[in-house]
């Protein structure tokens, strides 16, 4: 490693060689690191408009000319002083095993308190690249940011990009001419006596540092630790605190850095400050974010409408055409009724949850879901849970199995496992398919009210659970300091792709456990079985405990067994079994195409006008022309059983993808507890739901 | 920079006004705030602390507005060279 403490002017010249290289990135939350590496290497990291976006090493492959790099992209961090085990993942990175290469991403918008990270990493020893990015946002702010400047007073190459946009051509050129800086900050006399007195023992200058300003955890010797603790009490006799002095010239200098480099060049107020006044307002806010949730539902169903029904046309015909195959009735049936009309079924929800994946994303990067946190948090405090767990709880209504993840950015334990504990609860995408089938059916006129009804009691039930949690726990009020990021205007190339990656990850996520649910359902369903199939007896035995709730129907219940294995295969086992052989009628080549073209051509008009009616009046009937499965259901179960069984599908236990995140973060013992208190919860709601209708 | 931080706090401040004393921006600020926050220097005061029963008090701080105060028994800093 090359000497941390030289000078620039004889720092050692880095050349990139034709072996693999590791460049690591480093920055501040939401500075767009996950964003700088889509846009150098083409890949498709996970990137959002919140601070914990990235809360593991992730990377890709960059290949160039010279040399192959590895671009790790590292959870945002503003400085080496860790706070969250994922800031100490940073840390422990950088010390125990650096990179050949540090491009640490600054905010624009926010340099002088990038600048503090900056210096602490100059210390590190490491070649380094300043990459100051979103620097449209700190125009659209009135700030003037002068790259030369900067690199002229820091020393490191610097580059300008706006990632999210692709503007990032500066940056490989400027890692061509990357070097070790030399450190910037010059600490009061005492303490750099006291760093020169350790260079023998901690050569690393950043090391030393940490380890005066009583950092834990660092990699070094006992002998090393003894010396530190000697210079330590040899400050503080003398009535200095090594912790203070270092924090008193970082900011200084960063300061002064700032000032020479930032220039204001308008003086309208940001967008962020006058939208934040309505947005965050103590009154106005809360309304506002019902209003949000509310047309994010709105805009879903009014667009998917007519794609839902295209699809399921398609699979129509499609079985239509299998069912006047000349092939043995067995294999006829396990293509119609097992996989046409089972995954078909379930992939017919397709468009449904691309639109909820592409509002979510939009209200995600545009800034606006960490201010709905931010207005949640007076919720969050009778929850007793930090404004900032709203965040994991808002995305597990898109899927449970990343929320639960996104907890880690909590740094107290007890919030984390009260926060996992209530994501379950959230209803996310794949349990959307139930709700819009059977709220269509039962309730045509208010399907969009009853969908918002059970995404809120979803809310309220993890909510509860996590006050009665901390009730039992005794737990402390969680941390109360929220980052709230600017707005933005997410490109929409952005927000397609977000979407669509999401779309497909539950698509083949949940290909193979329901092409093993459905089709072991469809097994069982047509098994000689005395007395029926194995399916019907099973389901049967279990009937009886669901009667309280008003369903009768074994063939309700049954679809609940696989939906132990994913939620997805509710609808597809409901398919199976409730229409069989009689919902499907042989069709001619040419009669299916016609159908298929006259689908085509209303779902095209149909999106046309529900464009036109995403702002009018709630009075449009929604309801789409009911389909086979739709007419059987409807003879199935009353209304109130029908809601019973929403509540039901809602709150029981979680998928198994999610038991297995939550095995990971709370442990496997707790996991357990809570699949068994879920379905607890989901019988005790469920029956009470049944009271409400007559 | 420190002795001023600690001075201004042994009276409640809110970020916006620490960072205007200071000449920070009210990011750099905050971040200042939160490490000494992590060494028991100060800490921030939720209005439930002084607004005793009011059935407001939950409506009142916007962002960056909750109030910080230095907690005092720890060293203060030397002079600064």
């Amino acid at each position: 490693m090359s000497c941390p403490r030289c000078d620039s002017d004889n720092a050692s010249q880095k050349t990139l060689s034709p072996r693999l290289e590791r460049w690591a990135l480093v920055g501040g939350p939401n500075t767009g690191k996950s964003s700088l590496i889509n846009a150098l290497a083409g890949s498709q990291l996970s990137v959002g408009n919140w601070a914990g976006t990235t809360l593991e090493r992730l990377s890709a492959r960059l290949d160039l000319e010279q040399a192959q790099v590895e671009l790790v992209d590292l959870p945002g961090t503003y400085s080496l002083l860790a706070t969250s085990p994922e800031e100490a993942l940073v840390v422990r990175e950088l010390l125990q095993n650096p990179p050949d290469l540090v491009l640490n991403v600054l905010d624009a918008g926010n340099l002088e308190r990038s600048l503090v990270l900056t210096l602490e990493l100059m210390e590190l020893g490491l070649p380094m690249v300043l990459v100051v990015n979103l620097l449209d946002e700190a125009e659209a702010k009135g700030l003037k940011i002068n790259l030369e400047a900067l690199e002229e007073v820091l020393g490191p190459p610097v580059a300008g990009t706006v990632a999210s946009r692709g503007q990032v051509a500066e940056v490989l050129a400027k890692a061509k001419e990357a070097r070790v800086p030399s450190p910037k900050v010059r600490y009061p006399e005492a303490l750099e006596k006291a760093i020169d007195r350790l260079t023998p023992r901690i050569p690393n200058r950043a090391l030393a540092l940490l380890a005066l300003m009583g950092e834990e955890n660092l990699p070094l010797s006992q002998e090393a630790l003894k010396a530190v603790e000697e210079e330590r009490a040899h400050l503080e006799k003398t009535g200095l605190d090594p912790y203070l002095l270092a924090l008193e010239a970082r900011y200084a200098t960063a300061q002064e850095v700032y000032h020479r480099v930032a220039h204001r060049i308008g003086s309208k107020p940001p967008l962020t400050e006058k939208l934040d006044r309505l947005v965050l307002h103590p009154l106005l806010g809360l309304p506002l974010f019902l209003l949000a949730l509310f047309l994010t539902f709105r805009f879903t169903f009014t667009l998917s409408t007519p794609w839902v029904d295209l699809i399921g046309r398609v699979q129509e015909v499609l079985a239509g055409w299998v069912v006047a195959l000349p092939i043995p009735p067995l294999a006829r049936s396990f293509l119609a009724e097992g996989l046409v009309a089972g995954v078909g079924t379930v992939l017919a929800f397709a468009p449904l949850l691309f639109l909820l994946y592409l509002a979510l994303a939009f209200l995600e990067l545009s800034g606006f879901l960490a201010r709905m946190a931010f207005v949640a948090d007076r919720a969050m405090q009778w929850a007793g849970l930090p404004g900032k767990a709203f965040v994991p709880l808002v995305l597990g209504f898109g899927c449970n199995v990343p929320a639960v993840y996104a907890t880690r950015t909590l740094s107290h334990p007890l919030d984390r496992l009260r926060t996992a504990l209530a994501i379950p609860f959230m209803a996310c995408g794949a349990r959307l398919p139930v709700f819009t089938l059977f709220a269509f059916v039962f309730f045509p006129q208010q399907a969009p009210l009853v969908v918002l009804g059970l995404y809120l009691l979803g809310l309220v039930t993890g909510l509860l659970t996590a006050l009665l949690l901390g009730k039992v726990l005794r737990a402390e009020r969680g941390e109360g300091t929220m980052e709230l990021p600017p707005y933005r205007f997410p490109p929409w190339r952005l927000l397609l792709r977000l979407a669509w990656a999401r779309t497909q990850s539950f698509v083949q996520g949940a290909g193979g456990p329901i092409l093993i649910a459905v089709l072991t359902v469809w097994g069982l369903l047509h098994l000689p079985f005395p007395g029926g199939s194995p399916y019907a007896f099973l389901a049967q035995a279990l009937t009886p405990l669901f009667h309280p709730l008003g369903l009768e129907d074994w063939r309700l219940v049954g679809a609940l067994i696989p939906g132990f294995i994913a939620k997805e295969v509710v609808v597809g086992t409901l398919g199976v079994s409730l229409l069989g052989a009689e919902g499907l009628n042989p069709l001619s080549f040419l009669a299916g195409v016609r159908a298929l073209l006259d689908s085509l051509l209303s779902a095209l008009t149909g999106t046309l006008q529900g464009l036109g009616s995403l702002f009018l009046p709630f009075s449009l009937n929604l309801a789409p022309e009911p389909t086979p499965l739709q007419v059987a259901l409807k003879e199935a179960v009353s209304p109130s059983g029908a809601l019973a069984y929403l509540v039901f599908v809602l709150l029981y236990t979680p998928c198994v993808a999610t038991v297995a995140a939550l095995r990971q973060v709370i442990g496997g013992r707790v996991a357990l507890a809570a699949v068994v208190y879920q379905f607890s919860v989901a019988y005790m709601l469920a029956f009470l739901a049944r009271q409400l209708l007559p | 920079m420190m002795a001023k931080v600690l001075d201004l706090l042994t009276s409640p401040k809110t970020p916006r006004e620490l960072a205007g004393a200071l000449g920070l921006s009210l990011e750099a600020t905050l971040l200042l705030l939160q490490q000494l926050e992590r060494r028991g220097y100060v800490q921030s005061l939720p209005c439930t602390t002084s607004c005793g029963a009011c059935a407001f008090r939950n409506l009142c701080p916007g962002p960056n507005e909750t109030p910080w105060m230095r907690i005092l028994g720890k060293l203060t800093p030397g002079p600064t060279p």
